[in-house]
C-alpha cells in the first residue's frame, strides 16, 4: 500500500518523511534542486513555527523554508 | 613574472571567504562586477614566478540563469576565461557541494576543487578517499582546513600546475542517459551552423543549457541568424524527451547530474557512523526555540549596541584631544581672523576630524555584526524574524539586508538583490533608510552625550533604533497592501552550522566596512565640509580680511561673517518649518541641509558653525557648546527633549545623497530615489513634531 501524499505544512517536528513532489514555478524548483532538495529526497523536520518558517535536514543540510516554499512541497511519511 | 587569474568558487558557507583571505591576506580590493552591483572582491598574492590575481566569486548553488549571483559567476569564467577555477567544496556536505562542482565541469574549464572542512567531515563520520574521487573526476582534489590554513600551500600549488597546464586534466563526462544525449547530439549538430559562438563557448555546454531552457543563453542566442532553427530543434527534444520520460527536461538533467554525484560519492565515501544530532542541532533547541528565540534574539542585539558604545567612548575622547592638539598646534601658525586659519582650523580640522571621531564606533560595530554573520547566528535571526516579517509581507530573507541597514544602508540596499521578487524588494529597498546607519551614530552620540547622563546613554540610543525598526515595520506593511500587491515570494535559505570565526575573518570584515566609512569621510564629507565652510564664511564683509589681534573684535568679525553667510540666509528660510518641533535655530537647518550629503555631516557642520562662535577661539568640545546655547529670549535652545526630537528627525529624514544614487542604479529609476527623499522628510516631520510637542503636554523637558 502506498502512503498518501500531503502538503509540508501537515508535517510536525521531529517527523521523516520523502518528497515527492513540488509545485511552483520553474525558479523555484531549480533553486531547490541546485540546493539539493529534489523528488525522492528524505526530509526530516527540525524547528516548524507553524505556518512556516521550517527548518529541514536532509544529508548534511539544513534549509530554511519560509511557508509559500512549504505549501509547494508534498511529501509522504516513511516507513 | 607570469599573469594568472585564480577564480574562487563555491556554495555559501563552505568557507570561501576564509580561504580567500588565507590566499591573499589584506591585499584585497572590493569593486563591482560591470555593469551590476554584485561585489567583486580581488586580491593579489606572488607564488614563484607568478603574479596571481584571485578573484571571489559569489556564493551560488549552480549555474542556472535565475539568479544573478550565478550569472555574474556563469558570465565571469566564460568571458574573463580565468586560469583556474578553484571550487571550495564543504566535505561534510558533498552531494550538493559537488553539484556546482559537475556544472563547472560541463562549462569545461580548468578546474581544482578544494575539499574544505575536512576535519569536519571527518568528525561527523565520513572518511573520504580523495583520491579516488579525483580519479573518478578527473580533477586534482585537496583537502583543506581553512580555519587552521591547512592544505592551503598544497592548494595554491596545484591551482598554479593546473593553470599552467602542467597537470593536464582529463574531466569525467557526465553522461545523461540515451535518450537525453541523443537530443543533446541533434542540438548541437543544429548550433554547429554557427561558428562564432561555437568557437566562444563549449558547445555540449551549450546544448545542455538550451535543453534546460537558460533564459540568458536563449537571450545571447537571439541575434544569430539561425536562432529560430535552434529554438525549433531546442522546444522539439523538450517535447520529445517529456513525452518519452514524463518530465521535464531540467529535472531529468539534475537527475543525472545527481546520479552521477551519489555513483562516485558511493565508490569513495563511506559512513563511518552518522551524527543524527550535531552540536548545532542542540544549540539551535535553544537559539531558536519558538518561545525562546525572539527574547535572546532581541538581547543579542542588544549588548551589541551597549558593546558597542561602551567600548568606543574612551577611544573617542583620544581621538577628541588629539584634534583639539592639532588644532591649536595648526592653528598657531595663522593669523586669527583670517580666512585661512577658519578654513584649516574650521573648515578641515574641525570639519572632518568630528567625523573621525566616530571611527571607533563604526569599527566596533561592524566588528559586533561580523561576529553575528561568521558564527551563523545571522540565519538563525532570518528564520526567527521570518514569522514577524511575514506578517508585514516580507520575509525572512529581507531581514538581512534590514538588519545590514544598522552598518551602513549602501551595502543593506545592495544585499537586497538576494530578493527574487520585485515587490519584496522594491519595499524593503524602501524601508531599509528608516534602519539607523552607522553615519547617524555620531549624531546620536553627540546628543545623548550632551543631553543625558550616562546611565541612560545604552537605551536613549537602542529606542531611536526600535523606532526605526518600528517606522520600517509599518511603512513595509502599508507598502505591500497599497503600492506593491500580492503575495510574499517563497523563501528558502541554508543554515550553515554554528562555526568559530576566525579572528582573521572578523577583523578583515571589519576593516573592509571601515575602509568604506573613512573613504566615505575622506572624500563626499570633506568635500561637504569645505562646502559648508564656505557656504558660512561667504560672502565676507569687507572688513574682514584684514587680520586682527584683538581677542573681543575677532569674535564680533566672525559673528558677523557667519550672520551674513549664504548659510545663514539658507538656514533661515528653512528654518520656520522647525519651530514646531523645537529646533528653532538656522544653524541646525543648515547642518540638516548638510546631512543630505551624509549624515554624518551633520556634526561637522555644526561643529563649523558652533565653533565660530567661541571667544577663546579653541577648537572646544562641541558637546559644551550645544549645551549653551540659548534663544534670544535666555531660554535653552536645546533640552533634552528637543535633542531628542531632532535625533528622532534624523533617523528618519531624506536618506543620505548616496543611498538615493544606489536606490537610483538598483531601482533603475528616478521614481524610487524621489519617492523616498520626500516620503521619508515627510514621516520623520511628523514623528519629530509628535515627539516634541507630545513630550511638552507629558511635562517633559
Amino acid at each position: 500500500m502506498t502512503e498518501p501524499a500531503f502538503c509540508l505544512t501537515l508535517a510536525s517536528e521531529g517527523e521523516e518523511i520523502m518528497v515527492v513532489r513540488i509545485t511552483g514555478g520553474r525558479g523555484l524548483q531549480n533553486r531547490l534542486r541546485n540546493m539539493g532538495l529534489k523528488e525522492g529526497t528524505v526530509l526530516k523536520v527540525l524547528h516548524c513555527y507553524r505556518p512556516g518558517p521550517c527548518i529541514v535536514l536532509f544529508g548534511n543540510t539544513r534549509l530554511v523554508l519560509g511557508r509559500g516554499m512549504i505549501r509547494s512541497i508534498f511529501v509522504k511519511k516513511c516507513r | 613574472m607570469k599573469n594568472i587569474t585564480i577564480a574562487l568558487a563555491g556554495n555559501p558557507n563552505s568557507g570561501k571567504t576564509t580561504i580567500f583571505n588565507s590566499l591573499t591576506g589584506a591585499r584585497q580590493h572590493v569593486g563591482n562586477y560591470p555593469g551590476v552591483t554584485v561585489e567583486k572582491k580581488e586580491g593579489k598574492l606572488v607564488y614563484g614566478d607568478y603574479d596571481i590575481n584571485v578573484v571571489d566569486l559569489p556564493g551560488i548553488y549552480g549555474l542556472t540563469a535565475y539568479s544573478l549571483d550565478e550569472i555574474v559567476a556563469r558570465n565571469f569564467v566564460l568571458k574573463e576565461k580565468p586560469d583556474v577555477v578553484i571550487d571550495i567544496v564543504d566535505s561534510s556536505n558533498l552531494e550538493r557541494n559537488l553539484y556546482l562542482a559537475v556544472q563547472f565541469m560541463e562549462l569545461g574549464v580548468p578546474l581544482v576543487l578544494a575539499f574544505n572542512m575536512s576535519d569536519l567531515a571527518k568528525k561527523q563520520g565520513f572518511a573520504i578517499d580523495y583520491k579516488k574521487i579525483s580519479e573518478l573526476l578527473g580533477i586534482p582534489v585537496i583537502p583543506t582546513i581553512a580555519t587552521k590554513k591547512e592544505g592551503i600551500d598544497e592548494l595554491l600549488k596545484t591551482a598554479v600546475e593546473t593553470a599552467k597546464g602542467i597537470s593536464k586534466q582529463k574531466m569525467a563526462k557526465i553522461s545523461y542517459g540515451a535518450d537525453i544525449e541523443a537530443e543533446l547530439k541533434k542540438i548541437e549538430e543544429v548550433i554547429s551552423s554557427e561558428q562564432n559562438i561555437v568557437n566562444t563557448y563549449p558547445r555540449r555546454w551549450l546544448a545542455v543549457k538550451l535543453l534546460e531552457k537558460d533564459k540568458a543563453v536563449f537571450e545571447h542566442l537571439q541575434a544569430l541568424v539561425h536562432y529560430s532553427q535552434i529554438k525549433e530543434a531546442v522546444e522539439k527534444s523538450r517535447r520529445h524527451l517529456k513525452s518519452v520520460l514524463g518530465e521535464e527536461a531540467e529535472a531529468l538533467i539534475a537527475d543525472a547530474r545527481y546520479g552521477f554525484i551519489s555513483g562516485v560519492c558511493s565508490e569513495a565515501v563511506k559512513r563511518n557512523y552518522e551524527v543524527r544530532h550535531t552540536i548545532s542541532d542542540k544549540i539551535d533547541k535553544v537559539l531558536i526555540n519558538r518561545v525562546l528565540g525572539l527574547p535572546i534574539f532581541l538581547v543579542l542585539m542588544w549588548a551589541v549596541f551597549k558593546f558597542t558604545f561602551t567600548f568606543s567612548s574612551p577611544l573617542m575622547s583620544w581621538i577628541e584631544a588629539g584634534q583639539k592638539w592639532l588644532g591649536n598646534f595648526v592653528g598657531g601658525f595663522l593669523p586669527y581672523g583670517g580666512p585661512w586659519r577658519s578654513l584649516v582650523v574650521d573648515g578641515v580640522i574641525g570639519g572632518v576630524g568630528s567625523v573621525l571621531v566616530f571611527l571607533p564606533i563604526i569599527i566596533l560595530l561592524f566588528l559586533a555584526l561580523a561576529l553575528l554573520e561568521n558564527t551563523g547566528y545571522m540565519a538563525r535571526a532570518a528564520f526567527i524574524m521570518d514569522r514577524f516579517m511575514h506578517k508585514i509581507g516580507l520575509h525572512g530573507r529581507s531581514f538581512i539586508p534590514m538588519l545590514l541597514g544598522f552598518g551602513c544602508n549602501l551595502p543593506a540596499i545592495m544585499a537586497t538583490r538576494t530578493i527574487d521578487d520585485e515587490r519584496d524588494r522594491l519595499t524593503t529597498i524602501l524601508v531599509i533608510p528608516f534602519m539607523s546607519c552607522g553615519a547617524r551614530l555620531p549624531v546620536y552620540t553627540l546628543f545623548i552625550a550632551a543631553f543625558f547622563p550616562q546611565r541612560l546613554a545604552g537605551n536613549i540610543l537602542f529606542s531611536l533604533y526600535i523606532l526605526g525598526v518600528a517606522v520600517a515595520v509599518v511603512m513595509a506593511k502599508i507598502f505591500r497592501k497599497f503600492l506593491f500587491k500580492g503575495e510574499a515570494a517563497p523563501f528558502v535559505m541554508e543554515l550553515p552550522p554554528y562555526r568559530l570565526p576566525t579572528i582573521k575573518g572578523l577583523f578583515v570584515h571589519m576593516w573592509e566596512r571601515a575602509k568604506i566609512y573613512v573613504k566615505k569621510a575622506g572624500t563626499v564629507i570633506f568635500a561637504g565640509c569645505l562646502l559648508v565652510w564656505f557656504l558660512s564664511n561667504f560672502p565676507r564683509p569687507i572688513s574682514s580680511d584684514t587680520p586682527v589681534s584683538n581677542q573681543a573684535s575677532v569674535y564680533l568679525n566672525e559673528k558677523a561673517i557667519l550672520e551674513n553667510s549664504y548659510a545663514a540666509r539658507l538656514g533661515k528660510a528653512i528654518a520656520p518649518a522647525f519651530k514646531p518641533l523645537g529646533l528653532d535655530d538656522w544653524r541646525l537647518s543648515v547642518g540638516l541641509i548638510g546631512g543630505f550629503v551624509a549624515k554624518e555631516i551633520v556634526v561637522g557642520t555644526l561643529g563649523t558653525l558652533y565653533s565660530g562662535e567661541n571667544t577663546t577661539h579653541k577648537v572646544e568640545n562641541l558637546r559644551q557648546i550645544l549645551r549653551q546655547q540659548k534663544r534670544p529670549d535666555g531660554s535653552k535652545l536645546y533640552t533634552p527633549l528637543s535633542a531628542y526630537a531632532l535625533m528622532v528627525f534624523i533617523l528618519l529624514y531624506v536618506p543620505c545623497i548616496a543611498t538615493i544614487a544606489v536606490i537610483k542604479r538598483e531601482t533603475n529609476s528616478w521614481r524610487w530615489p524621489l519617492f523616498a527623499f520626500f516620503y521619508t522628510t515627510a514621516i520623520a516631520w511628523v514623528l519629530a513634531f509628535l515627539v516634541y510637542q507630545g513630550g511638552k503636554l507629558l511635562g517633559f523637558h
